[in-house]
């Protein structure tokens, strides 16, 4: 299973893409923006959520 | 579970936010939410930008950060709801 894309280099906004945040901590603290922070922070901390339903109910194994 | 392109057996909600919302009809069981923090200790290298940009890479050669993701391989075949 996969959160993100490793190949997006773009911002959109649907599921996939506001799945990821890069919080600026020690920043100026505004939002936190889905690509890395524009200034300079004492620690980036990135957030990714991982969400989903799956086809079906899954078999034991 | 896997799917051949390792995605498409697993789907966001059709509504709601990221993290709520009501499962699509062809991905009705929902599983629990992950969320990851990972934290990038940055603070030494603030006397080291350079140009015009954020000066960080990731190692698959994102500069953006908006190449984050993550691959999940294995899970309890347990903790599943329906939805």
């Amino acid at each position: 299973m996969v959160a993100g894309d490793s190949l997006k280099r773009s911002e959109t906004d649907d599921f996939a893409g506001r799945a990821v945040t890069h919080k600026c901590v020690g920043g100026s603290g505004g939002p936190d923006p889905k690509h890395l922070p524009d200034e300079k922070c004492d620690q980036i901390r990135v957030q990714v959520t991982v969400r989903f339903s799956i086809t079906s109910m899954l078999s034991k194994h | 579970m896997d799917s051949e392109d390792h995605k498409s057996h697993v789907a966001y909600p059709i509504d709601g936010n990221y993290d709520g919302g009501r499962c699509p009809k062809s991905h009705p069981v929902h599983l629990v939410t992950l969320f990851y923090e990972v934290y990038y200790d940055t603070k030494g290298f603030k006397d080291k930008w350079y140009g015009d940009r954020q000066p960080f890479v990731f190692a698959n050669g994102d500069a953006t950060g908006y190449g984050y993701h993550g691959d999940f391989v294995s899970f309890p075949l347990h903790l599943y709801i329906s939805c």
